[in-house]
Order: structure tokens, then C-alpha cells, then sequence
């Protein structure tokens, strides 16, 4: 029992380490870890923008394009006529529009 | 123990290189001399269209060229599973001549493809040409001009910018380690709404000017360097006037940021015939149709190797680059042993890369440009970088066999 009772502790002071070590690293990474749930719509947001819109190819072949295996897409939609698109992954959502011929497109603002 | 104090002394050292960010190499740059190759005179040039040749009168072997096209446009991978060569335009000037071309994927001649980081190399004509309209001079402070640049990097000239020697901290990675790259955070999410702002916002980790580094931050400050010496309205028609038009690439795309600065790192797009142009300037030493868009000396400036690389630890898997300034030569370095990038290829040859199998080949000594426009998710390894390497050609784009065909068009 008073043996059970030991191991317990020792397992709960490694589990408060490794907690306190991965809060620390994520308290240093912040800027970079809070920023990332947003990449992959914004990431996909952008380039089908401008695979549509300035390549001017074909849906699916620019859902070829785009396509990446990390992060599950929740949903893509496709304005044809406004040419904007907007991607939710990671519950986050964002769009990306067409510009001009010229400037293409941009992400929409976000100020993160 | 002897380890230990070695990694001390280093670490000494690179805090002595962080506090005082002067103490770097400030070379004074001086643009002169010619080209450092043969300018061949031309009298036809294709701002409005090009004039085609065939491949044989031009002094190409037939059977060469389709060995070539066979290799670039073979298909012997799955496209679900992004195997094989992927190759979407092909386009061969020779001569100053359209030899053949290519398109595959749905993409046409007209198509704006998008470039990547080959967009780097344009950036270097539109701040040549600047520098020739005394906008500033390349050892200029940038931060004279981008005052976002603080205090800790007034010592970053635009040259080191130029020569990616900025030593401003930077993680250029792309899909390997998305959650601590700076370029996808400069992209997609931190940067987006102001990419230069975002760089300027690193901190320094080399003394400027001393330590070569890859980093699309540095190429979008020379823009924003840019920008501050002219108003916004004549920014954002800066790379027609002073570049696209004058070529007459009809074609251009270049994208921008949420503030307006182009994202000169990435983001210009042009048809394969339009972006051969850049190789038939800088072949001409910047003389475009009996106009100067170039200064005397920047071709010879572009193409000398970044002098940062010498004082950089260089491992074997950056061997491929060779840093000029925004685009790539083909010279090692044989003081340490660094063998060229591309053994198969003449030494003069030089690059403007781009992600995924973009590539703007330039062979001097065979008046040649190759503009391959790919979407090669599969690099074949370096065999003479990389031990035990036995690159499957078939599977993955294997930039040296590629070059080693490029340059076995012309017999020499």
C-alpha cells in the first residue's frame, strides 16, 4: 500500500514536470503556436484564389494543387462570380479574394 | 570537455557578433565591368512577339531536344499521388530565338503561371533598375529608406538584403515544420496584412553582411525599400513602367499584402515565353533592344557569389545553392572542396529557383534560357552531393539529369 502510495507520487511529480515543461514551451513558442490554426485555411484560402482566378485552371485541378494530408479542410466555398473563396480548417475560417487582374489575390484582413 | 569549452568560446563569440551588429563585412559594393561572359549582339527582340526558329538551324540535335522533352513530360508516376515529372510548360530560347515549347496539364502559352521564389530574381531587375534611376545605391543603409528597420539593423545595407546576408533571424521552411517557419507565418497568417513590417519585427542573429542564409524576408524589405521613395500610387504600377513593359510581358501578375507591397518573395506570375525574357536581359548585361535598364555592373554584381557564403558554415545538403544576388550560379567553392551545383552544366550557367520545380536556366556560353514551369512534389537526391545516392529519374525530377540534357542540346 505505503508502496502504491510512493509510485503514485513519483509518477504525479513526472507528470507535473512534463506539464510544466510543455507549458513552458508553449508560453516561449506562443507567437508562433497560436498563429498556426489559422494557417491551413488561409494557406488553402490563398493559393485556390489564385489558381482559379489568376492561373485560371480548372476547380479540381487546383483542389489537386492545394491538397495537403497534415490538417483535415471542415469546408471550401467557392464564390465563382464574387471570385473569393473561403476555407475552414482547424476552427478557423478564411477568404481570400480577387483583386485585379493585375494584383490578384490577398487574404482577407486579419490583424493577427 | 574540450568540446564543451569549444561550443563556449562559440557561444562567446556569437554573443560578441549580436552586441555590437556592426562589426560586420561592410565591403563597399561598386558596380563595374561587363557581363562576365561574351555579349552576343542581337537584332531581333521579342517585346512584342518572338521570332521562332527550328531547333536544327540554331545548331540543336533533334534527337537531344526530344530526349529532353521525353524526360520532362514522361508520366511514368501516379498525379493523385504526385509521382513522376510534373511538368506544366517548357520553353527554349536559343540564340535569342524561340526554339520550342511545350505545355502540358492544362496549361496553354498564355497561361500566368505562378512562380514562387523565381519571383526573387525579378525582384533583382526592378532594384537594378532603380538603382540606375539613382532611386539609392545598393550600400545603402535600407533602413535609411524602410524605417521600420530598427536601430539594431541600421547596419543592413540593401546588398546584404541582395545577397540574402542580412543576418535578420529567419526560419525558411515550408511544409517540413509549418508551425515554426517564418515564410508560411509571413504569408498566411502573421505577416499577411504587412510582410515587410513582419520581418523587420526579427530580431538579428548574425553581424550583417558575414552570414549567407536563405530568407524571403530579406528579398520583400528591398521592396519595401523600395516603396519609400516614391509615393503609393506610383509603387503600384512600379514593376510595369520600370520592368513589364518594357519587356512586354503582357502576362504579369504580381500579387501583394494586405498594406500593398508586392510580395516579391512569391507571389509573380507570367506565362513560360514571358518569364524567358529575364534570361535574354540579363544575357544582354541589362541592355534591353538598345536601352539600359540595368546599370553598368549589375549583371557582373548579380552574378558574383555572395561573399557571406565564404564565412558561413555550408553542409552538404545547401551545396545546391549558390548565392548571388537573388539568383543561383554554378561555381562551389573549391577552397572547401564544394563542388558546383550542377557538374553537368557549363560553369557560367545561373538560376532564377522557385519552389516545386520552377526554374529559369540561363547558359551563357550556349546563348541558351530553359524556362521549366513543374509542380514536382519529388526531388530526385544529388548524386554527387549526397552519399549513396542513386536518384530514381523516373519517380522524382532530378534537377542534375535535367541540366545534363539541357546542356547536351548544343554540341560543343
Amino acid at each position: 500500500m505505503k508502496r502504491a502510495k510512493r509510485i503514485l507520487k513519483i509518477v504525479g511529480l513526472g507528470l507535473g514536470v512534463i506539464l510544466g515543461l510543455v507549458a513552458l514551451f508553449v508560453a516561449w513558442n506562443w507567437k508562433a503556436l497560436s498563429a498556426f490554426p489559422s494557417l491551413p485555411a488561409g494557406y488553402e484560402a490563398k493559393e485556390l484564389c489564385s489558381c482559379l482566378f489568376v492561373e485560371g485552371r480548372p476547380q479540381p485541378d487546383c483542389e489537386g494543387f492545394i491538397r495537403q494530408t497534415v490538417v483535415p479542410i471542415d469546408g471550401r466555398a467557392f464564390d465563382m462570380e464574387g471570385k473569393a473563396v473561403t476555407v475552414t480548417a482547424l476552427w478557423n475560417t478564411r477568404r481570400a479574394h480577387y483583386v485585379s487582374e493585375r494584383f490578384g489575390c490577398v487574404i482577407d484582413g486579419a490583424g493577427r | 570537455m574540450r568540446s564543451f569549452c569549444a561550443s563556449l568560446f562559440v557561444g562567446l563569440l556569437a554573443l560578441a557578433g549580436c552586441s555590437s551588429p556592426g562589426a560586420g563585412d561592410s565591403t563597399p559594393v561598386v558596380l563595374q565591368g561587363p557581363a562576365p561572359f561574351p555579349v552576343k549582339p542581337r537584332t531581333e527582340w521579342p517585346t512584342r512577339a518572338w521570332t521562332t526558329a527550328d531547333p536544327a538551324s540554331v545548331g540543336i540535335d533533334p534527337a537531344a531536344l526530344k530526349k529532353l522533352d521525353d524526360y520532362l513530360f514522361a508520366r511514368h508516376g501516379d498525379d493523385v499521388d504526385r509521382k513522376g515529372q510534373r511538368t506544366n510548360a517548357f520553353v527554349l530560347v536559343k540564340d535569342g530565338k524561340l526554339v520550342f515549347e511545350h505545355y502540358a496539364r492544362g496549361t496553354t502559352a498564355e497561361t500566368s503561371l505562378l512562380t514562387w521564389s523565381v519571383s526573387k530574381s525579378f525582384v533583382n531587375t526592378l532594384i537594378g533598375v532603380a538603382a540606375l534611376e539613382g532611386r539609392f545605391k545598393v550600400d545603402d543603409p535600407a533602413g535609411k529608406y524602410y524605417s521600420a528597420l530598427g536601430p539594431d539593423k541600421q547596419n543592413v545595407r540593401l546588398t546584404d538584403l541582395l545577397r540574402m546576408s542580412s543576418g535578420i533571424d529567419w526560419n525558411e521552411t515550408y511544409e517540413a515544420s509549418p508551425i515554426f517557419s517564418s515564410v508560411m507565418a509571413m504569408l498566411y497568417t502573421r505577416g499577411q496584412d504587412d510582410m515587410p513590417r513582419f520581418v523587420a519585427g526579427h530580431g538579428l542573429a548574425h553581424a550583417p553582411g558575414t552570414h549567407w542564409s536563405y530568407s524571403s524576408g530579406d528579398t520583400n524589405l528591398l521592396l519595401a525599400a523600395l516603396r519609400a521613395t516614391m509615393s503609393d500610387a506610383e509603387y503600384a504600377s512600379y514593376p510595369w513602367k520600370a520592368l513589364f513593359e518594357p519587356l512586354g510581358m503582357t502576362s504579369a501578375r504580381f500579387e501583394r499584402d494586405g498594406a500593398g507591397n508586392f510580395v516579391g518573395s512569391s507571389y509573380l506570375y507570367a506565362n513560360a515565353r514571358d518569364l524567358a525574357k529575364w534570361g535574354l536581359l540579363y544575357l544582354a548585361d541589362g541592355v534591353w533592344d538598345g536601352k539600359r535598364l540595368l546599370p553598368e555592373g549589375w549583371v557582373a554584381y548579380t552574378l558574383t557569389m555572395a561573399p557571406a557564403y565564404f564565412t558561413t558554415d555550408v553542409p552538404p545538403p545547401l551545396w545546391e545553392d549558390n548565392p548571388g544576388a537573388q539568383v543561383y550560379l554554378n561555381v562551389g567553392d573549391p577552397k572547401r572542396n564544394i563542388p558546383r551545383p550542377w557538374p553537368a552544366a557549363p560553369p557560367d550557367t545561373f538560376a532564377a529557383l522557385g519552389h516545386w520545380g520552377k526554374s529559369i536556366f540561363v547558359i551563357p556560353s550556349l546563348d541558351l534560357v530553359a524556362v521549366r514551369m513543374g509542380d514536382d512534389r519529388e526531388y530526385g537526391c544529388s548524386a554527387h552531393v549526397q552519399k549513396n545516392c542513386v536518384p530514381d529519374r523516373e519517380k522524382a525530377f532530378t534537377k542534375g539529369y535535367y541540366l545534363e540534357l539541357l546542356s547536351g542540346l548544343v554540341k560543343r
